[in-house]
Parts: C-alpha cells; sequence; structure tokens
C-alpha cells in the first residue's frame, strides 16, 4: 500500500502539479489510485483536474463531514474519477473551517463522553475514516493527500493518516536545505503521537539554469540526510498547460495543448504543441519519481514501461529497467 | 542534521495487495459495496468498542493485546497484528474467483461480506491444515507428470 503526503511548506503549485502528475504516473503503473485535495484554496488539485462541482455549496456532502463523523451520505459518493483515471475526493470550502468545526465536535463528544478535552484524538480521526471505517486499503494500491499549507488539525491529521511525506522543495537561495520547518512538525508529531513518519524523498523542482539554482541542487543531491532521486527543472510552460488541459503533464504532451496568441487573444488548444525532448525529459522524471517512491519507498511491484501515446506522432517507449529512451514508431 | 525516517512511515496494513494487473479485479467487489449502502456486521465490529487513546491502536506493542481474546474479538480493524506482508503472484484463473470465494464465506459466516485481507488469510490457514487438498489440486493440473 502506497500512502503519501505531499508536503511543501511554501504551498504554491509545484505541490499541486507534483501530486498530479505522481498520481497519474503511478495509474499508468497500474495502480489503484485515490487522491485527497485538502486544500481549500483555489487553484488546487479540484480545479486542476475541473471535478468538485459542489465544492462551494454549504450543503454539499463533503470530506469533512464524514472525518467528523456527521456525514451526509455515503462516503463513495464523495469520489469522483477523473479523465485519466485517477479517483478524486474534491476540495471543498469546509475544509478552511476544519479547526472550528472539529472543536465544536470536540465540546459536545467530551460533554457527551466524560472525558477531558486532551483525551479526544483529534489528529486521529482521518485515519479512522480511511482505514478503519472505510477500509480504503482493500480497494486502492495508493492514496495520496494534497494538503493544506498552514501546519495545524487537518495537515496533522493527514500526516497521522497517512505516515509518509513526498517534499518539492524550490530553490530558495543559496544554503538553504530549507526543511528545518518540515523536521520540527515531524520531530513533534512523532513524540505527540507516538508514530513513527516517513520521509520517502525530497524532490528539488522549479530548478533553473541560473549559478544559484545549480549550486542549490547540488547540495540537496549531495546530502544524506534524504532521498533526492530527481530533480526537476523549471518547465513552467509544460506545468502551466496542465491548467489548460485539465490534467497531468502526461496528459499535456500526449494531447499536445499549447496557450498561444490567436486573433489578439490567448487561447489554449489540444494538437498544437511541438514535441520537445527536454519535455519527454521532464515526464521520465515524473515517471521516475513515482517509480522511486512505489518501489524504493513501498516495495511495491509496479509496471516499469511508460507508453507515450503522442496525437500525429511516433508513439515513444520509455523503460525504466533500461534507462534509456528508445523510439517506436506506431504500428 | 536530520531525524527524518528515510522511506515510509510506520502504517501496517499486514499488506494483502500484492499488485496483480488488478485495474478491473477488485472492481467487481467494490462497485457491488458502493451500490448498497450496507449496514455492516462485520466480525470487526464486533469487537468492543475501546475508547480511543492517544498513540495508535494499530501497534501490537510487546505483551500487550493478551491471547484471552480471539482474534476477531481482540482486533480493532483489519491490519491489526499482521505484521507480515506476502505477495502472491497468481493466474487470472485464480485471481477471478476470489470474489466469488469472498461471498461464499461471507454467506456462511452470515455476514454481507467480509475484507479481503481476512479472507486471504484464512483461506492460506485452512491450505495449511489441509496439504493433502493442495497436493491433489497441484496433481490434478499435471504437476509430476512428467516425473
Amino acid at each position: 500500500m502506497i500512502t503519501a503526503v505531499v508536503y511543501s511548506e511554501s504551498g504554491g503549485t509545484y505541490k499541486t502539479t507534483m501530486t498530479a502528475n505522481v498520481a497519474v504516473a503511478l495509474k499508468r503503473m497500474g495502480q489503484n489510485i485515490l487522491v485527497l485535495d485538502l486544500d481549500p484554496q483555489e487553484g488546487n488539485l479540484t480545479s486542476l483536474f475541473d471535478v468538485g462541482e459542489r465544492r462551494g455549496d454549504p450543503e454539499a456532502d463533503n470530506l469533512v463531514k464524514h472525518i467528523l463523523d456527521m456525514p451526509d451520505g455515503d462516503f463513495r459518493d464523495l469520489i469522483e474519477t477523473t479523465a485519466e483515471g485517477v479517483d478524486i475526493i474534491p476540495s471543498h470550502d469546509m475544509l478552511s473551517d476544519f479547526t472550528s468545526n472539529l472543536e465544536q465536535k470536540i465540546s459536545y463528544e467530551t460533554g457527551m463522553q466524560n472525558m477531558s478535552r486532551e483525551e479526544y484524538p483529534r489528529y486521529e480521526l482521518l485515519y479512522e475514516l480511511l482505514w478503519n471505517k472505510q477500509e480504503l486499503h482493500e480497494e486502492y494500491d495508493a492514496v495520496l493527500i494534497d494538503p493544506n499549507a498552514r501546519a495545524e488539525d487537518l495537515l496533522y491529521n493527514a500526516i497521522f493518516a497517512l505516515r509518509t511525506l513526498v517534499a518539492p522543495v524550490k530553490p530558495a537561495g543559496k544554503g538553504n536545505l530549507s526543511l528545518e520547518g518540515l523536521e520540527e512538525l515531524v520531530g513533534n508529531m512523532e513524540s505527540q503521537l507516538d508514530i513513527e513518519i516517513g520521509l520517502s524523498c525530497v524532490v528539488p523542482s522549479g530548478v533553473g539554469q541560473t549559478n544559484a539554482h545549480q549550486q542549490y541542487q547540488q547540495q540537496f543531491e549531495d546530502t544524506e540526510a534524504f532521498a533526492t532521486p530527481v530533480t526537476i527543472g523549471n518547465r513552467e510552460s509544460l506545468m502551466d498547460a496542465m491548467w489548460e488541459a485539465r490534467g497531468s503533464a502526461f496528459k499535456v504532451i500526449e494531447e499536445r495543448w499549447k496557450t498561444f496568441e490567436k486573433d489578439g487573444k490567448m487561447v489554449s488548444e489540444p494538437g498544437q504543441r511541438r514535441v520537445r525532448d527536454r519535455e519527454i525529459e521532464t515526464l521520465q522524471k515524473l515517471y521516475e519519481l513515482a517509480w522511486f517512491i512505489a518501489t524504493d519507498t513501498f516495495d511495491a511491484d509496479v509496471d516499469p514501461v511508460l507508453e507515450l501515446e503522442i496525437q500525429d506522432h511516433e508513439k515513444k517507449i520509455i523503460n525504466l529497467r533500461e534507462a534509456d529512451t528508445t523510439e517506436v514508431t506506431t504500428a | 542534521m536530520s531525524n527524518f525516517k528515510s522511506g515510509s512511515g510506520n502504517l501496517d496494513f499486514g499488506g494483502s495487495d500484492g499488485t496483480d494487473e488488478e485495474d478491473e479485479a477488485p472492481a467487481e467487489t467494490t462497485e457491488t459495496q458502493a451500490e448498497e449502502e450496507k449496514p455492516k456486521s462485520k466480525p470487526a465490529e464486533q469487537a468492543p468498542p475501546t475508547a480511543p487513546t492517544q498513540g495508535t491502536t494499530e501497534e501490537s506493542e510487546a505483551g500487550s493485546p493478551t491471547e484471552e481474546y480471539p482474534y476477531f474479538v481482540r482486533r480493532n480493524n483489519v491490519g491489526d497484528e499482521r505484521d507480515t506482508r506476502l505477495e502472491i503472484h497468481v493466474r487470472d484463473k485464480v485471481a477471478d474467483q476470489e470474489a466469488e470465494f469472498r461471498n461464499a464465506v461471507a454467506n456462511q459466516l452470515g455476514v454481507n461480506e467480509i475484507s479481503k485481507t481476512d479472507a486471504r488469510e484464512f483461506a492460506l490457514l485452512a491450505a495449511f491444515h489441509h496439504p493433502e487438498r493442495v497436493a491433489e489440486l497441484m496433481r490434478n493440473e499435471g504437476f509430476g507428470a512428467l516425473g
């Protein structure tokens, strides 16, 4: 069972695009995958995949109601499936009031059960829902969470439930292996909750060609403290196009989504993007990242071959077991 | 400088979930779950409700769960005490029989369904108790025929 919270201290879009790309990569490796979007902000995974039509409707059943054990419907009705076959529980506005809702719930429960507030297992609710009530491990091979950025109840619930972190980091000046905040968070949680939290890997992302960036990347790759299986270069155009394609970078390349100027307006269309080696290479890195998480961290048995069915173009096959990309023409 | 544990955290389901090209295999069992709002009376839920404690219930701390209660009574969830992960590779025709098998066992027990993990562990145990039947099945498929 693969479980990972994609955590980044600085928030921003790397976390969301990376979650989407790793999720789709795992799906393409033959894994049944569920993603939970716990980020209530705009520009989250839910908007990327164009799901969660009722995220703004306070009446709608949503994940928070289920976490707090006050559901308005069947848990499985929360799950939507994206065009690329990834199951997702979309975000909902109620997530931004998670803590106040939780406090109310605790007041009520502790009043009823004659227990103190301290005794209430406030960080264990999501764990309880996913594994004990819904037994999702019976159904899925992998569960990923795109969490809210702020370190508070909801994030603790996410980490308590999944126990393993993947940390995208972006270049932040020289000499700053900026994981102190994460270390502190993990250390506190482990000692308070008596659990073991693992760090699968750190993924330097958005790394450009400047000297500072290159040095920064080197520092991360040289450290013994954690694994850095891949570095994702600065691929703004590719990642931006994901929002137009409503899907992963794999989809952008295969359907050839491109944003360009037409009749004085910016438009986005499929079938327009040039097939570039460096972008194919980025897909390979994303696939390698998913591969690392699946095999190295979780010992899962997954398909190492990625077949890219690029529109009006020869098929590209990436086999991680061979490590070099071979091109095959479509039959 | 780092106090990170490298790799995965301690989430154990006593994994029964080997990846076996199961894009469609589990779907049949899960869809039926989704359709019927099931008032589950799984064995797990006959366990006495324990007050939630700080920390996890899933770690079998040394010497904790007393053996005086049977497994399904003392456990809280399907992963409890199942610390060993076995991965098996099977032919499609075998994998395809699993849903039916689980339904049959559930019928015997008078419940709606039993979990894959439970079904598999006890299927293995049943085989351990009857090696002669296992041998017979193997002979039926030509084991030793060329010997």
